[in-house]
């Protein structure tokens, strides 16, 4: 990473480590990667105690496979990759939770009703067509969105690591991206132009 | 090439989306504490059982449970003739899980957490019931008289 000093450890440093059964090469190797897991979550819309569990098994994840991971010059995208995986899975979990505590139905993530003042309603609904959207690109553009969104002080060096992009590619990669969000948002819903 | 609007349009819908979106945080001392203790548990000297099947998937092997009925995951093991039916039921912070060990053999299932285990006897026909299990991410260990049969990688609950 061109902004590392050698002081730094590699992430296939910390890999070989940590899997050697280095606890402090493990404590880096998560604070490395936490922030942007964190942002794959909220992207997902998750929060609490869900957005908690989903962090937790991505990291029962990773210590489970350290000793088997093949390349792990990637491991960023693999952490991402799987934060995603493990977020989808954590919304259906939170979904069947709500409609065995409420007896709700499929919407019982947004709990949006009648009463809500009609800003919240449409805040609330771009929100819902943001996630959706993200959630509907390939990497490394949806990680990219998350981070733009949810770590927006990430240098280009971080978004790299965590996607497996060359670093000089990442301005490019960010556009793109955010160009498609713009155009899936659009076409989901026509009235967005206008807060654009 | 695009037009150079299309870029300010994206730029202003992201610094737009910014202003209501949250910031990632560090992980609380809840997951720090799962975290470390998922990378002390890990190697466990048993053959894996990987998920086979999940009813809570889309595609995922067995048919897709009702909303509020149980949850159904089958786990095999890599290269050893085991399998293990789940049924998971519950929430509200705690879950059930009736399971089932084929083939049958007496023994016990340890429901381990990041953070903790407890044993439950597996009758001789390969049923075991646990209950008041902790929401979040378990593993299952299978043991016999000879000691451990597979180990499942981990399943949020």
């Amino acid at each position: 990473m061109s902004d590392q000093t050698r002081d730094v450890p590699s992430s296939v440093d910390l890999v070989g480590r940590a899997a050697a059964g280095e606890h402090a090469a493990w404590c880096a190797l998560i604070g490395r990667y936490e922030l942007m897991v964190d942002a794959v979550v909220r992207c997902h819309g998750l929060s609490g105690q869900d957005a908690e569990d989903a962090r937790q098994t991505v990291w029962c994840r990773l210590a489970e496979h350290l000793d088997g991971i093949r390349s792990p010059e990637r491991i960023g995208s693999w952490i991402a990759r799987t934060a995603h995986r493990e977020a989808s899975r954590q919304i259906r979990l939170a979904r069947r939770a709500r409609a065995l505590e409420t007896g709700g139905g499929l919407r019982a993530l947004e709990p949006v009703d009648h009463r809500t003042p009609e800003s919240e309603y449409l805040r609330a609904e771009e929100v819902r067509g943001v996630r959706e959207a993200i959630a509907s690109v390939g990497e490394p553009d949806r990680t990219v969105l998350a981070l733009d969104l949810h770590r927006p002080g990430a240098s280009a060096a971080e978004v790299a690591d965590c996607t497996g992009l060359p670093v000089e590619e990442v301005p490019t990669v960010r556009r793109r991206a955010r160009r498609r969000l713009l155009r899936l948002l659009r076409r989901a819903q026509g009235t967005y132009e206008a807060g654009v | 090439m695009w037009p150079e609007d299309e870029d300010e349009r994206a730029d202003r819908l992201i610094a737009r989306l910014r202003e209501g979106a949250s910031e990632a945080e560090p992980m609380s001392e809840r997951v720090r504490r799962a975290a470390d203790g998922a990378f002390a548990a890990r190697g466990v000297e048993a053959p894996v059982a990987e998920v086979v099947g999940d009813s809570l998937e889309p595609d995922g092997g067995v048919r897709p449970s009702a909303l509020r009925g149980p949850r159904y995951v089958l786990l095999r093991g890599v290269g050893v003739q085991v399998e293990v039916h789940l049924e998971i039921t519950g929430h509200a912070g705690h879950r059930r899980i009736a399971g089932r060990v084929v083939p049958p053999g007496a023994g016990t299932v340890e429901v381990r957490s990041p953070v903790g285990a407890r044993e439950f006897p597996v009758d001789e026909g390969g049923g075991f019931t646990a209950a008041s299990v902790p929401r979040g991410p378990v593993r299952l260990l299978v043991s016999d008289d000879e000691g451990p049969r597979v180990v499942s990688s981990w399943l949020p609950l």
